[in-house]
């Protein structure tokens, strides 16, 4: 396998408490692996140790197999977003930039316009980034972690409190650095249900100790996913689904669940709309995962 | 290293608190003058003027350490290296930086040397205004004795980084402005030369020897000390005290830092 990042029984203790209680992970290149886990579980804690700015108290981690926390040449290759963008807030987008890359020796502006345009920030001119939304803050944030070109990207809760837009270009940022710049993404949240739309690989960590890690296939193998689907007229549309050849199905509290061929939710939407049925929802649901969740992390009442 | 520095430069020019407080500098450097010059011209009779004139002319050396000793440059200062050093932590721009070296302290001791070109910046803008408003205003103005003028002037500017040596370091350990500006207002305004009366009286109790001074080995006690009157030896403590106060506020700076984790 090839692993970018490995740890081994990272440790960090406060006191007594221990935040990360040997915690062991594998990210493998080209993985956007999520760390599921509920505030306090231990996320942060195991990032910051990956990211430098916190020194564990036993156990070690690797980067491209090499010792990460010694290694200052290995550690160049992360870039990390941990908690809120560090930035300057009476500077602009370019300068809070060059700052970071001036400390590199990156005298490159044209690199620099580059990753505003990446992370969709080239229209911002003098505008300082205290006047930013969350959004374009988080997107900043980024931006700053992209600038020692990383091959491993740490990003710590980058969707908190973003609004549904701010989330979907998130979404479509982090699938671009991960396919077409080829950088392994390590993203937390608590948020399963927008985590499982980007991540490849996940670690399900809890009260500090890492519960499960699985690929994606093998974490939804568990879990059943469904479409769920809500249209203007239920009956015309359970005729249709049967006709289509749909058979897994449940009507429930005015919507209907769909269990089978879950990437079919475009066949759906034009078959109805032929028929003259409005489709007024189809989502992808995976609560199931949640269900999943709770179940290993011991009960909703932990959540 | 170079980069670190190049760095801080870089975020010292963008920040609106260091051309406040250069503007604030400049303000005081005329306000002073501006006390001297009734000193000098009198206008009230009250005899004012001998106190810093001398024969043949205002004697220049005097007048500017005298301008440089005060503690009015120093609160501005004081404000400047916490408010600067701090900065990178407040906004939490560190992690950006921290993460990717392995020697935290190299980080730290830049900061530092940074915050060192600022307040030579500012005191050298200051110095310049009160020197510039000096040459042109003042009428028989002499250059003294260059030789022991520019000797205190090292004297003082030492003295200044270690003031600032230890600003940065009640910030670093405070991790705030506040916890910082405290102290270190309380260090320059001269309210914690109270303490180190108290501990001369209560050393000459407790030793029945008149001479051994701690406030001698206190910052704002040896500063106080700096003047061309001074002798050798008294000169050589004082330099060897600031030097001690660099070296261990700074030392343990760095260690602090190297060993701490990043909020």
């Amino acid at each position: 396998m090839d692993y970018i990042l490995t740890t081994n029984a990272l440790t960090k203790k406060y006191g007594h408490y221990k935040a990360s209680n040997e915690v062991t992970i594998h990210v493998q290149r080209g993985d956007i692996y999520g760390l599921i886990g509920r505030n306090g579980a231990g996320k942060t804690t195991l990032m910051k140790m990956i990211g430098g700015l916190s020194r564990p108290t036993s156990g070690s981690f690797e980067i491209r197999g090499k010792n990460g926390e010694n290694t200052e040449k290995m550690k160049a290759k992360v870039g990390i977003l941990i908690e809120n963008p560090g930035l300057y807030p009476n500077m602009t987008a370019i300068d809070n930039l060059k700052t970071k890359a001036i400390a590199l020796g990156i005298k490159d502006d044209k690199y620099l316009q580059g990753l505003l345009e990446e992370v969709g920030l080239t229209n911002t001119g003098k505008k300082k980034a205290k006047q930013f939304s969350l959004g374009m803050k988080q997107r900043l944030g980024i931006a700053m972690a992209l600038v020692n070109k990383p091959e491993l990207l740490i990003l710590d809760e980058p969707i908190n409190g973003l609004d549904p837009q701010g989330i979907a270009e998130m979404r479509v940022i982090l699938t671009h650095l991960c396919h077409d710049r080829n950088i392994t993404i390590l993203i937390s949240s608590h948020i399963l249900d927008e985590l499982s739309k980007v991540a490849t690989r996940y670690g399900i960590i809890h009260e500090g100790k890492l519960l499960e890690e699985a690929s994606k296939e093998e974490l939804f193998s568990r879990c059943t996913e469904r479409l769920e689907l809500k249209t203007n007229d239920i009956e015309k549309t359970m005729n249709i689904l049967n006709g289509m050849g749909f058979s897994k199905l449940e009507v429930k509290d005015g919507t209907i669940n769909i269990y089978e061929r879950l990437n079919e939710g475009g066949a759906i939407t034009i078959a109805l709309a032929k028929e003259n049925i409005q489709t007024n929802e189809i989502a992808l649901k995976s609560e199931a995962l949640e269900d999943y969740y709770f179940q290993l992390t011991g009960g909703k009442e932990n959540a | 290293m170079r980069n670190l520095i190049k760095m801080n430069l870089f975020r010292m020019r963008k920040a609106v608190s260091t051309w406040v407080l250069a503007i604030v500098a400049v303000a005081i450097a005329i306000l002073d003058f501006g006390i001297m010059k009734i000193y000098v011209d009198d206008p009230f009779n009250w005899g004012l003027g001998e106190i810093i004139q001398m024969e043949g002319g205002m004697d220049m050396m005097k007048t500017i350490t005298g301008f440089l000793r005060g503690t009015d440059l120093l609160i501005i200062l004081a404000i400047f290296v916490v408010i600067f050093t701090n900065a990178e932590q407040k906004c939490g721009f560190d992690k950006n930086i921290i993460g990717i070296t392995k020697n935290k302290w190299k980080q730290t001791l830049c900061r530092w040397l940074s915050a060192m070109i600022g307040v030579t910046a500012i005191m050298a803008v200051s110095y310049g205004t009160f020197t510039l408003l000096s040459v042109v205003f003042m009428n028989s103005f002499v250059l003294g004795d260059m030789l022991a003028y520019g000797k205190i002037m090292l004297i003082v500017y030492l003295f200044y980084a270690a003031f600032s040596a230890v600003f940065f370091f009640f910030t670093t350990v405070f991790r705030s402005s506040a916890g910082g500006l405290v102290p270190s207002l309380l260090i320059t305004t001269g309210v914690l030369s109270l303490i180190s009366k108290l501990l001369d009286l209560g050393a000459n109790k407790l030793f029945n020897n008149p001479k051994l001074l701690p406030s001698d080995f206190f910052l704002e006690g040896a500063f106080s000390a700096v003047s061309n009157e001074a002798s050798n030896g008294t000169l050589i403590r004082v330099v060897v005290t600031a030097a001690v106060y660099i070296v261990v506020a700074l030392g343990l700076s760095m260690f602090i830092q190297q060993k701490r984790d990043v909020r």
